[in-house]
């Protein structure tokens, strides 16, 4: 590449604008069942990173249009807890465990979460009976 | 408490993400040029006509780049060349930097982008091609790259990405071979629904020939070009104004060496693309190494009398210090050309009385590095 290839091709720096580049749009109807009775795991198409002082899902799908999610840090941790199956119980349970909450708050959050999550299909869901789980 | 996905702003989290890397010295963006030689062979290249054939990243060295990086904390990187689609491991280079969570723009001339590419980019989307354009006909683009019939293949690149909603952008090199079409390339690329950027500033060859300098623009042509893009720099004069601020005599107003730097196809790092200087080797003196030494080097102040220290203009000056360190030797040296450009600016904005600067007056103080007479003589008559 030649002279003005630079990073910002505005020709005032280096700097890359970041702005624009969450591009969450609006949420698909949510895909979970809802059952209580089911499991629950990460899929395999989004990584987490912590990067910029933030939580950060990004999207490693094929033709994925948007790159990246922001997480909480509840998020990170229920994320971090779905590397293995959980169920809606334990999942409450460890929200609770992690920040000391009562159960009528870490519940909503969970099941939102969890929606969300399967909404732009980073989510694996079975019947809880096909395999125990633990924390 | 909440778990959920935060969608209120889309630019906040972005935005802190990049108060965050500068505040605490992130690398959050590198560019990491995979292959020095090029397919083009283009008159006002720095990089491909000094480049040898060997000049290139494997693929082994660029997945240990790439672990590097991601546990400094780099989140975007820009993979760029030479072409580097004639890499013939980019696409292992590219999955494999994706595959580590990094975000990936790609420069590219797009001459090598066929059906095959345009497939491959619309399965595994980049951020961003930024795509070379060099002119609006197959002649002009021989002109400037040596390659007869390039146009129309860059047409055909472009349409493929097209029809694959594959995300582009376009920009320009202005030099004495392009500037009279850059009007008609904004309206080529506004036509194709993309942005279009363009840059005045030619860099001389890594190796230090000075042909590519020859051809810059002399400071008239920048300022009538400037106005034909942006009558009465309206445009320009938002973000020239709103960075106008009292001078604190750093040498570096950017992000380079804060929030980034580029790694060449040895793994010599400099603070960014345009430098061409480097402070270490990521391989062979590590990560810490140099991401320290880029930190001692762009903590430099000006010295005590030199015109760019009290400057106020300078976080909108033509030359950044990178430009500057190309032209001689150091990013704290002067080049007057550029120096005149940015006067120039400011008084057409009315934020300086004569658009002269100083050191025409006065003269150079002779403690600061200027060009070599060799490329005084190169540069467009001031």
């Amino acid at each position: 590449m030649g002279a003005g290839d630079s990073i910002a091709e505005t020709g005032h720096g280096t700097i890359l604008d970041l702005t624009q580049r969450v591009n969450l749009g609006e949420f698909p109807q949510p895909q979970t069942s809802g059952s209580a009775q089911n499991e629950f795991r990460r899929g395999d198409d989004h990584l987490h990173r912590f990067v910029g002082g933030e939580h950060i899902l990004v999207s490693l799908r094929r033709a994925e249009d948007t790159p990246f999610f922001a997480l909480s840090i509840t998020g990170a941790t229920l994320w971090d807890a779905l590397a293995e199956w959980m169920s809606l119980e334990l999942l409450v349970t460890h929200l609770q465990k992690k920040y000391e909450v009562e159960e009528d708050v870490a519940r909503p959050d969970v099941e939102e979460f969890l929606q969300q999550l399967s909404s732009i299909g980073a989510l694996h869901e079975r019947p809880a009976a096909e395999k125990g789980n633990e924390l | 408490m909440s778990c959920e996905l935060p969608v209120s702003d889309k630019s906040v989290v972005a935005g802190r993400m990049q108060t965050f890397a500068m505040q605490n010295r992130i690398p959050m963006q590198v560019t990491v040029e995979i292959i020095a030689t090029c397919n083009f062979d283009c008159k006002h290249c720095y990089i491909a006509p000094g480049a040898a054939r060997d000049d290139i990243m494997s693929l082994e060295r660029a997945e240990l780049l790439f672990d590097r990086l991601v546990e400094a904390g780099t989140f975007e990187v820009l993979l760029t060349g030479g072409e580097v689609l004639s890499h013939r491991d980019f696409r292992a280079i590219y999955l494999a930097a994706r595959r580590r969570g990094l975000l990936i723009y790609i420069n590219t001339n797009g001459y090598l982008i066929g059906e095959r590419w345009a497939d491959f980019f619309a399965e595994f989307r980049p951020m961003n091609l930024s795509i070379s354009l060099y002119g609006l006909s197959d002649k002009r683009y021989e002109d400037v790259t040596g390659i007869p019939n390039a146009f129309r293949r860059i047409e055909r690149a472009l349409d493929l990405l097209d029809a694959r909603q594959v995300k582009y952008s376009l920009k320009c090199p202005a030099f004495t071979l392009t500037s009279d079409e850059i009007p008609g390339m904004r309206e080529y690329a506004t036509a194709r629904g993309v942005r279009f950027a363009y840059d005045s500033s030619i860099q001389p060859h890594e190796k230090g020939g000075l042909d590519s300098v020859k051809m810059q623009l002399s400071p008239d042509q920048v300022m009538a070009l400037d106005n034909r893009m942006d009558p009465g720099l309206e445009r320009e004069g938002e973000f020239f104004t709103s960075r106008l601020r009292p001078n604190n005599g750093r040498v570096y107003k950017c992000g380079a060496g804060k929030i980034g730097f580029h790694v060449n196809v040895r793994g010599d790092v400099s603070t960014c693309v345009t430098s061409r200087q480097s402070v270490g080797n990521i391989f062979e003196n590590g990560y810490e190494f140099i991401w320290a030494a880029l930190g001692n080097k762009v903590e430099r102040r000006f010295p005590e009398g030199h015109p760019c220290g009290t400057c106020n203009f300078r976080g909108v000056c033509f030359g950044c210090p990178a430009s500057v360190e190309a032209l001689t030797g150091l990013p704290e040296g002067y080049v007057q050309q550029y120096c005149k450009i940015t006067h120039q600016r400011a008084h057409q904005l009315g934020v300086h009385a004569t658009g002269i600067p100083r050191t025409v007056v006065e003269g150079i103080p002779a403690f600061v590095r200027v060009p070599s007479s060799a490329v005084r003589r190169a540069l467009p008559v001031l």
